[in-house]
């Protein structure tokens, strides 16, 4: 009887070390993917505005860590300190321009980014309808006017320019070039911070 | 400006690494594995800076889906933040009874 119990005891000990090997295994390969997912929760904490950039910033700096330990803390840091980033973030000039093509993709630009933006997207859409009444320029040289009175009457100031975010604007119009049915309109909305997060004016206009 | 910065001994670290070699810019984890600060201390701190227009930060210049990773992002002290960051090391090496960041 005293063998049977020993045989059964170490077949159990045995099959119960496997098993805790395969979920050792099992956590370790997948705690890039667990550590992503905290850092994009984390992500999501921030202002819209500043979501994009610490999002790639911090999975950026997870790649950079080794171990498994290392990856979870940085990942569980982010998450913490993510709140005192959005407090920090309530302070600076929130304001920001949203190019979207409907259906397709969408990209958000910091204001000032998004004005260098539309001097580029202004050779590619504007003027390029032939039955629209407005000549070339008109569009938005009208909408940087609109926005830059809009911002300076609720501000006086902008926020800082960030190099980089025009490359997600080009991605945007890579994909509307590749669109089957050829070009599509383009919308921009002005989104400004009440100062609180959750209010927001914001101001559409569509260029042909 | 200066007020806004509360030089902590976390910031004075980043402070004393930047100005090492000011036009070399370093990425968060860069400065963390440096300086051996968290994440929860440093992007804040970073931010701060940033803000305050001592740090000036850019994307690093490659593709993404190349290279197969995020893109890092570089963080290194501007005019300002040299000429603040220099006076208050010095200010700090020259008190007397005051603890220097090494």
């Amino acid at each position: 009887m005293e063998l049977i119990v020993s045989l059964f005891a170490a077949i159990g000990a045995f099959l119960g070390t496997v098993a805790a090997h395969f979920v050792a295994h099992d956590a370790y390969s997948n705690c890039p993917r667990y550590a992503r997912r905290l850092i994009e929760r984390a992500a999501r904490r921030l202002p819209p505005f500043e979501r994009a950039r610490y999002e790639e910033e911090w999975l950026a700096d997870l790649e950079e860590r080794e171990g498994v330990f290392a990856k979870f803390k940085h990942a569980f840091d982010c998450l913490l300190c993510a709140r005192t980033l959005s407090s920090l973030s309530r302070g600076r000039v929130p304001a920001y321009i949203e190019f979207s093509i409907p259906d397709v993709a969408k990209v958000r630009l910091d204001f000032v980014a998004g004005i260098v933006a539309l001097k580029q997207v202004e050779d590619i859409f504007v003027g390029c309808d032939p039955s629209s009444p407005a000549p070339r320029g008109v569009h938005s040289h009208r909408l940087i006017v609109e926005l830059q009175k809009k911002l300076q009457e609720r501000y006086g100031e902008l926020t800082p320019y960030r190099p980089g975010q025009l490359d997600r604007l080009t991605d945007l119009l890579e994909k509307m070039v590749q669109q089957p049915n050829g070009r599509r309109p383009l919308e921009i909305r002005l989104i400004l911070n009440n100062g609180n997060a959750s209010s927001w004016d914001q101001a559409s206009f569509r260029c042909p | 400006m200066e007020s806004d910065i509360r030089l902590s001994g976390p910031t004075l670290k980043v402070l004393k690494l930047l100005i090492e070699k000011p036009r070399q810019g370093r990425s968060g984890a860069d400065i963390s594995r440096a300086l051996h600060i968290s994440s929860g201390t440093l992007y804040p701190l970073l931010a701060r800076l940033e803000n305050a227009g001592w740090l000036g930060s850019e994307w690093e210049t490659i593709d993404p889906s190349e290279a197969g990773r995020p893109r890092r992002r570089f963080y290194k002290l501007t005019g300002l933040g040299q000429t603040r960051a220099s006076r208050a090391l010095a200010e700090l090496q020259t008190a007397p009874g005051v603890l220097v960041w090494n």
